[in-house]
């Protein structure tokens, strides 16, 4: 039975005389319910196994952050067609270019991103008044991020939360009872072990073995979506996703286990018996992931904390450091983010073997409907500013420019250019400043890609990532003086592989980009759904070029 | 004057539509098809072994149990026990529906709080301590107060109304998001009670709705007119793509707002408006946000959808069967639920749910139920499960007992808790180890010392093994353990490890051979503690310990 078949028989109780013969299938009720669609086909999957295995942070802003942040470049518009004016909210300097570098004259970067006044105590960092634009700049400038200002969901445009979370997080239309995107990769790796093992090594030259992973799937957000199961198959235990926190502490292991291996033996008989195993699998799996984790956070844990020196001089000068002194993330008591991404980014370095960590929740939401004027702009500029630790953290971890360079926790001898940090989030927003001082949900948002120089895929050519780009333009939509004001793809735009206007792609082609990182040569297979998206959606072009500044 | 006396009594009971001590909630709701109600006769055809699960079941959904030696009559021994009740199903169908009397809520609030003459709370005398800071907003006291009623009532129409209000708070439908920016304490105290005072006078679900609708902790959730429709759409009718209908109810809502923190978060309206009829839900038209909430209110998918949200907690979501699912919903949708009440009592005493439902418990399901059957006393330093029990479930993020390390926090998430227990690793590890460490082996709370004078479920009030204890043979003592946690006996090969376990184990031999006849070995003197505490170790170890589970 499809979802709608389902919604039919619900709607139907208790009101089938009330209802419009046609509500049924006009309106999506309710929620988690309908049979999965055909089985995900992870043979089908052509598989040209990289050399390197690449690793994949997903950090996820739950709520849906506004697209302005990154994207300004239609402030003037949406200013003068807002119900309430930006430059009264914001300062006149919002809608201005900062053509002077210092934000004098405005608030908007060379590439449009939205920055701020410099600090009176710190100019290397701005004021909240921005909204992290000066960070965003400064990454694009020196080859560390690339910016997509056009994911727009074309295919199902739901303002839903849980549908857009959902339609992200398992990179699909089809977000009832399958796989997430966690799990599609890892049920693709395993599918097609024989391609990667003796093919591909960890990026500490470790061959891969895919019966002794060791953390390859890690979530820094609790249980999450990002690793729903497939309910059509199964996972070993130790490719399946688990959760640490952010201070990678150890509740896992056991104490006072003195009679531990008799008491063990006893439950071992018990799950000997496969009907007692089937009824309690969900447990028992836990439970095996549990003491799993037991055996390996301990040196996972001792790492956390070591930090790496910044050696170029540009990187030293934009953080007021001389080349040589030891990065440092924000102050994680004036930024919520620091802590959460510098263990994300610490369990990547110094475990070559997590492959798909996923961070999120617990990290403020963004859906800012309200009071958008203070939060959002400090929001913004706290994460960015972790971002860009981040992206420090990982360049002189790694010996891809330094041969002598070690991990600074364990001491690898790995490059760390194969490290990708993927941000994005439900969906961006409306751009009309409502009465309440923030903005509705709307569709079009940046996707923020930062780190994987070295990481190269089918999607591009073979080519390795391209970065220090902005790619799409955007215009405004809808009526002036409406809260039902957005910015869509440009019309007039270039890089549309499907006809004018601007480079645009769905949600969904973000998974679809981290299983071609993955060697997956047709990635549309697993994106794909027989009922709503058959065809599934491609990769990201990676390719196309980037937009030039606005000013010189 | 003596005349008066009970006219002023009649007048009140009037006033208060009760009569204290006599069923009140007058519970005629009747479901059928596959939720039909588990009969007394069906109850008393199960075996002994199996009345006391589903017995502890049908409270353990409820947060509560009941002992061994409360439910047996232990006179009877433990190899064949006899029921001390034949009436225990209809028994606590009625006790739900009884109303205690103002004077018994008064004594056992007396006992939580230590409430002084003018009704305030005393904490040096009371049973149980609780969040003290006087800023309201701060105070995680209305976090904590519903649990420790739910713990100390008798079982009666008030905890059943406590326990309904504290699960409704953590659904999408009424949880008071305290994660937000916009929310704070003085929302979830508002929320908790404005649910116990509806659900105590039967308000019907439509109004609960309705009211809920405009109440300033719906609006610090929503905080836009606009966003205020979607989310009605989508928490009370299960519809998750209503972009124009959001859009045109948030014009019907537009002389609403949410002001921003520094004004307090309030609702104000604006001196404009909507005039225009607005078209919503295809057959409906709206010009003032009270329009659409009798929409919403009178909408027919309403109660499926709220019948639809609560069956999410009581039946595991994962991988079940569709067709189940619908039969089950429909049962009681189909059977025109008027009130919460109807649509709790119909799935609690179904017989589908006390007989064949298996699901992993939450924590509440499985730590509070445990400290009745355990017949546990708060004792002041005795570890996590203390005085502060329920601080430290809700407030202190540094207990292992604490349930946002479990995922499963109270009163916080935007969207409620998710239906399924989180079993993620780390949600599970942090479960696993706050029962195996924190309750089951913490002799603490059960070794002869912990007793001062307050029974246990192993010795009376002097620090004496119970005489039915101290009578019973080693294999009758193991079952009467495993009872009291597990509700069933050991079965062979358990008994015969775990008496090896206590004869050779790792903290000594605690057992002999009774002086009468040397061929029976028996508890060593003093060690009945340490012969549980090994016994419930081994039983935190097994997977059907996390769960509720079927009888067939």
């Amino acid at each position: 039975m499809k979802r709608r078949s389902f919604i039919k028989s619900l709607g139907a109780v208790g009101a089938s005389a009330l209802l419009p013969s046609t509500w049924p299938t006009a309106f999506n009720m309710s929620t988690m319910y309908k049979a999965a669609n055909s089985a995900i086909n992870y043979s089908g999957v052509n598989i040209a196994a990289p050399s390197i295995m690449p690793q994949v942070i997903n950090i996820f802003l739950y709520g849906g952050p506004s697209e302005l942040s990154g994207n300004l470049t239609n402030i003037v518009d949406i200013n003068a067609s807002s119900q309430n004016s930006y430059t009264a909210a914001f300062g006149n300097r919002v809608v201005s270019f900062d053509d002077t570098g210092d934000a004098t004259n405005g608030f908007i970067t060379r590439h449009g991103f939205w920055r701020g006044t410099p600090n009176n105590n710190n100019p290397l960092v701005d004021n909240t008044d921005g909204a992290g634009g000066r960070d965003m700049q400064y990454m694009v400038d020196q080859g560390y991020m690339s910016v997509y200002r056009t994911m727009m969901k074309r295919k199902d445009g739901t303002r839903s939360h849980r549908e857009s979370i959902l339609m992200s997080q398992k990179g699909s239309l089809d977000i009832e009872t399958s796989a997430g995107v966690g799990t599609r990769i890892a049920a693709m790796l395993y599918q097609n072990r024989a391609a990667y093992e003796g093919t591909t090594t960890f990026a500490d030259g470790t061959a891969v073995d895919m019966d002794n992973m060791i953390l390859p799937f890690v979530s820094f957000e609790g249980d999450t979506r990002f690793f729903a199961i497939d309910p059509d198959y199964t996972l070993p235990l130790l490719l399946r996703g688990t959760t640490l926190d952010q201070d990678l502490n150890d509740p896992f292991t056991r104490l006072n286990d003195g009679n531990a291996a008799a008491l063990d033996a006893m439950v071992a008989r018990k799950l000997a018996d496969p009907a007692y195993s089937a009824r309690y699998a969900g447990v028992i799996s836990s439970n095996g992931l549990r003491e799993y984790l037991a055996q390996r956070i301990g040196s996972v844990s001792n790492a956390l904390g070591a930090l790496p020196n910044v050696l170029d001089a540009s990187d030293a000068a934009d953080l007021g450091i001389n080349p040589g002194e030891p990065l440092q993330y924000p102050n994680p008591n004036n930024n919520q983010y620091s802590e959460r991404i510098q263990a994300a980014v610490t369990l990547a370095i110094e475990n070559p073997g997590s492959l798909y960590i996923t961070v999120g929740g617990g990290l403020g939401g963004w859906d800012d409907h309200n009071n958008g004027i203070d939060r959002y702009r400090s929001r913004m500029t706290q994460l960015f500013r972790a971002l860009k630790a981040a992206a420090l953290h990982i360049k002189y971890s790694g010996n891809q420019t330094n041969a002598t360079i070690r991990t600074p926790g364990t001491g690898l001898d790995r490059p760390t250019d194969n490290i990708v940090i993927n941000v994005y989030g439900d969906f961006g927003r409306r751009v009309n400043l409502n009465n309440s001082q923030g903005w509705d949900h709307g569709n079009n948002q940046n996707l923020w890609t930062i780190g994987g120089a070295g990481v190269a895929s089918a999607a591009n050519g073979g080519a390795f990532r391209q970065l220090g780009k902005v790619v799409g333009t955007t215009v405004r939509v809808g009526d002036p003086g409406t809260n039902n004001q957005v910015t869509e793809p440009d019309p007039a735009g270039t890089g549309n592989p499907n006809g004018p206007g601007s480079y645009e792609m769905e949600p969904m082609s973000v998974a679809a980009s981290v299983y071609s990182y993955f060697g997956a040569q047709n990635p549309e297979i697993l994106t794909a759904d027989e009922e709503r998206n058959p065809t599934g959606d491609p990769a990201i072009d990676e390719t196309i070029p980037g937009e030039a500044p606005l000013f010189p | 004057m003596r005349f008066k006396l009970p006219l002023i009594i009649a007048v009140s009971m009037a006033v208060l539509g009760c009569d204290p001590g006599l069923p009140e909630g007058g519970n005629d709701f009747a479901a059928g098809g596959s939720a039909v109600a588990l009969s007394q006769g069906e109850f008393n055809t199960l075996a002994p072994e199996q009345q006391y699960m589903v017995a502890n079941k049908l409270l353990g959904t409820m947060f509560r149990g009941v002992s061994v030696e409360d439910f047996f009559d232990m006179n009877a021994g433990i190899a064949n026990p006899q029921p001390k009740s034949s009436n225990f199903l209809a028994d606590t169908k009625t006790a739900l529906q009884t109303k205690l009397s103002p004077a018994e809520i008064l004594a056992h609030d007396t006992i939580i709080d230590g409430l002084d003459d003018e009704g305030n709370p005393d904490p040096t005398v009371a049973k149980y301590r609780f969040d003290d800071d006087p800023d309201a907003r701060q105070n995680e006291r209305p976090k904590q107060l519903p649990l420790a009623r739910i713990k100390e009532y008798p079982v009666s129409r008030d905890v059943f109304v406590h326990w309904m209000a504290y699960v409704l708070m953590n659904t999408i439908m009424f949880s008071p998001a305290e994660e937000m920016e916009s929310t704070d304490y003085t929302d979830v105290q508002n929320m908790f009670r404005f649910l116990v005072t509806n659900l105590e006078s039967n308000t019907p679900i439509r109004q609960v709705i309705r009211s809920n609708l405009s109440t300033l902790a719906r609006w610090r959730v929503s905080r836009s007119p606009e966003n205020h429709a979607l989310e009605a759409y989508e928490l009370y009718l299960g519809l998750f793509e209503t972009e124009e209908d959001s859009y045109r109810g948030g014009i019907a809502c537009k002389d609403l707002y949410l002001t921003n923190e520094d004004d307090g978060y309030l609702i104000r309206r604006t001196d404009f408006p909507n005039t225009v009829p607005q078209l919503v839900l295809q057959t409906n038209y709206v010009t003032t946000c009270d329009d659409l909430y009798e929409v919403i209110a009178g909408h027919p998918l309403l109660i499926p959808r709220v019948v639809e949200v609560i069956y999410n907690y009581f039946v595991e979501l994962r991988g079940d069967n569709l067709d189940y699912r619908r039969n089950y919903i429909n049962s009681i949708a189909n059977s025109n639920p008027e009130t919460f009440e109807d649509i709790f009592m119909a799935i609690l005493f179904s017989r589908e749910y006390l007989l064949n439902v298996e699901r992993p418990r939450s924590v509440e399901e499985n730590l509070m139920p445990m400290l009745d059957t355990l017949q546990w006393h708060p004792d002041e330093g005795a570890g996590e499960v203390d005085e502060q029990i329920f601080r430290r479930m809700t407030e202190f993020s540094n207990q292992q007992i604490y349930m946002d390390g479990m995922g499963w926090a109270t009163a916080k998430y935007k969207i409620g808790r998710l239906p399924d227990v989180p079993l993620d690793g780390l949600s599970f590890a942090n479960y696993h180890k706050s029962m195996r460490e924190e309750l089951l082996m913490n002799r603490g709370y059960y070794d002869p010392s912990a007793t001062r004078g307050i029974a246990n479920f192993l010795y009376d009030e002097n620090g004496d093994v119970k005489p039915f204890i101290d009578s019973m043979s080693l294999n009758d003592f193991v079952d009467y353990l495993f009872m009291s946690v597990l509700q069933r006996k050991a079965d062979a090969n358990e008994k015969a490890d775990l008496i090896d376990v206590f004869a050779t184990g790792v903290t000594g031999n605690h057992l002999t051979t009774d002086p009468d006849d040397n061929t029976i070995t028996i508890v060593r003197v003093g060690r009945h503690d340490e012969i549980a505490q090994i016994t419930f170790d081994y039983i935190a170890r097994l997977p059907e310990f996390y769960y509720f589970r079927s009888v067939n």
